[in-house]
């Protein structure tokens, strides 16, 4: 049975990795199960300088979601060098590194930073979150923005670079054109959906910051057809991701055109979501007699 | 390290009003808890995701491979988990306990914040600590710990039972009353409780340390999605986010930003 699948140049022993924010940088996880389980982990969002992020109340669950305004709280990039990554160093799984920053110069200083560290086997550069006030997101609703990004990025490294796409524009396909124009290796998508949550008594905005991301099953169908909209629109190939909670789930979006899986929202639902996941994906294989889940990708009719 | 385990409900029954008392056969996670840690429960019935996240509930009892837990009833996770009757799937022991400190102690709980406070005071007790529990209630209706401390100092702030009042000023009438001995005191309730709490054993020097336990909204409850936090002021004259899962619940009520 092959599980192994090619990310971009980034070889990854089966197609289920984690999403950036939901894992932290693996320490509370490797607390459950051992990471080498997994294909691979993309870290928290990690900026140059310590992020503080946003007040409370940071989180609301949603029917068969959550939404999230976190703020990309992070310990800064020296931190993770020197402290973080080191600790990954015992587990035999890729490690993604999510990048944020408020101005292009920011992204290329964390790539410059970031490229000769062993411990990084791929950028995952984050034009997408939609949590805060400048950068990221920002950068991912415009062409001109992803291309500026992605271009200071792959100009100073030539490890693996994955876009990561935000849902929040008109044309998902089109940003992924641009990502592949401006070099990308691979496309991650979905990140978060805007929304908003109100409580009725207190006649409040139940997030600090009024807005946050939206995650989970609910978003599903929509991040699904979103991947197979830039499945068609782009050679490059696709981290797929939004509202994975299964091993059919994982499938589904193989077969909408992802080459590998990103499984987010579920490692809060339960921590043990991610290699139970993988353990699923064997078992449909099993099922229902695929050798190679290769054969698997784009494969939809 | 904590686990992920299928629980035999032993029991789960209403012991106030919309207030329940959840045993679960846990023994790996029963042996490895301590006063102060809580639980994950997993309240949606498998392969289903609404409610999306696990709720967490601190524990009350930790004893013989069994956890009890004490939880009221107030929105649609705790309507289901009161209905629940044959497994439930837990995830624990999670977040930090309370430091266990020897001679005269000073528990004071407000509501369902009394119940972590009992596995506490057996464990203070077993270490020779001398302990005086506090209970504070709105009313005669909300208590369930007549049978966890026969001996505790009740309060109600309509008055219906024991001493009418808060049960800050049950703690006032307690540390006043003797200057010199030295007491550690720990606190678990409402926000407003707990920060009045804080504020009240500031006032007297005998007090060594004052001990919260804090409850945010948590989504994973494991320390990953730095939802829970809370503002903790640091060594160096400022303050930082924690996380109320993993970092605490448990803080130094005077390093708490409220």
């Amino acid at each position: 049975m092959v599980t192994k699948v090619n990310l971009g140049g980034l070889e990854l022993k089966n197609p289920v990795t984690t999403g950036s924010g939901t894992f932290g940088y693996g320490m509370e996880m490797s607390e459950f199960y051992d990471l080498s389980l997994l294909g691979g982990i993309s870290v928290k969002g990690t900026s140059l300088e310590p992020r503080q992020g946003n007040p409370y109340p940071r989180t609301c669950e949603t029917a068969s979601g959550l939404l999230n305004a976190i703020g990309l709280q992070n310990p800064g990039a020296v931190k993770v060098r020197d402290e973080y990554l080191p600790r990954l160093e015992a587990f035999d799984t890729k490690v993604i590194l999510n990048i944020i920053g408020s101005t292009v110069d920011e992204y290329a200083a964390l790539a410059e930073m970031f490229d000769p560290v062993s411990r990084v086997d791929a950028f995952e550069i984050n034009v997408s979150c939609p949590n805060v006030k400048s950068g990221c997101m920002a950068f991912g609703t415009s062409v001109e923005g992803i291309e500026s990004v992605v271009g200071a990025v792959r100009a100073r490294t030539r490890k693996p670079v994955i876009t990561k796409l935000s849902p929040n524009v008109t044309d998902i396909a089109e940003m992924a054109r641009a990502a592949e124009a401006a070099g990308s290796d691979a496309v991650s998508l979905v990140n978060t959906f805007l929304g908003m949550a109100i409580d009725p008594y207190k006649r409040s905005f139940v997030l600090a910051n009024r807005t946050g991301g939206l995650s989970g099953p609910c978003i599903k169908p929509v991040a699904l057809r979103m991947v197979n909209d830039v499945y068609r629109a782009v050679k490059i190939p696709i981290l797929g991701q939004g509202g994975i909670m299964n091993g059919e789930d994982a499938i589904e979006f193989m077969l909408a055109g992802a080459t590998a899986v990103s499984v987010g929202t579920a490692n809060l639902a339960g921590p043990d979501a991610a290699p139970e996941i993988v353990e699923q994906i064997k078992e449909y294989m099993r099922l229902t007699g695929v050798e190679d889940i290769n054969t698997l990708i784009g494969a939809v009719e | 390290m904590p686990y992920i385990v299928n629980a035999q409900i032993l029991s789960n029954e209403p012991i106030a009003d919309k207030v329940m008392r959840l045993v679960l056969k846990a023994p790996e996670i029963a042996a490895e808890c301590v006063p102060g840690q809580f639980v994950n429960l997993r309240v949606s019935p498998e392969g289903t995701s609404d409610p999306l996240l696990q709720r967490p509930f601190s524990v009350c009892n930790a004893e013989d491979g069994a956890l009890t837990l004490v939880y009221a009833i107030v929105g649609k996770g705790t309507m289901l988990l009161s209905r629940m009757r044959d497994t439930c799937r837990i995830t624990g022991p999670l977040g930090n306990g309370f430091p266990l400190k020897g001679g005269d102690c000073l528990l004071a709980g407000g509501g369902l914040g009394c119940a972590p406070l009992y596995y506490l005071d057996s464990e203070l007790r077993k270490q020779g600590a001398g302990t005086t529990v506090i209970t504070g209630f709105s009313g005669e209706g909300q208590i369930f710990t007549r049978g966890l401390f026969p001996d505790a100092i009740i309060t109600t702030d309509d008055g219906s039972c024991g001493i009418k009042g808060f049960a800050t000023a049950a703690m006032e009438e307690y540390l006043a009353a003797d200057s010199r001995r030295p007491v550690t005191v720990y606190v678990c309730g409402p926000t407003p409780m707990m920060k009045a709490a804080v504020a009240v054993a500031a006032k007297y020097p005998r007090v060594k340390d004052v001990w919260v336990s804090l409850e945010n909204v948590m989504a994973c409850g494991i320390g990953v999605c730095t939802g829970c936090v809370c503002r903790i002021k640091n060594g160096s004259g400022g303050s930082e986010y924690k996380r109320v899962c993993k970092d605490g619940p448990v803080f130094d009520g005077e390093a708490v930003i409220w």
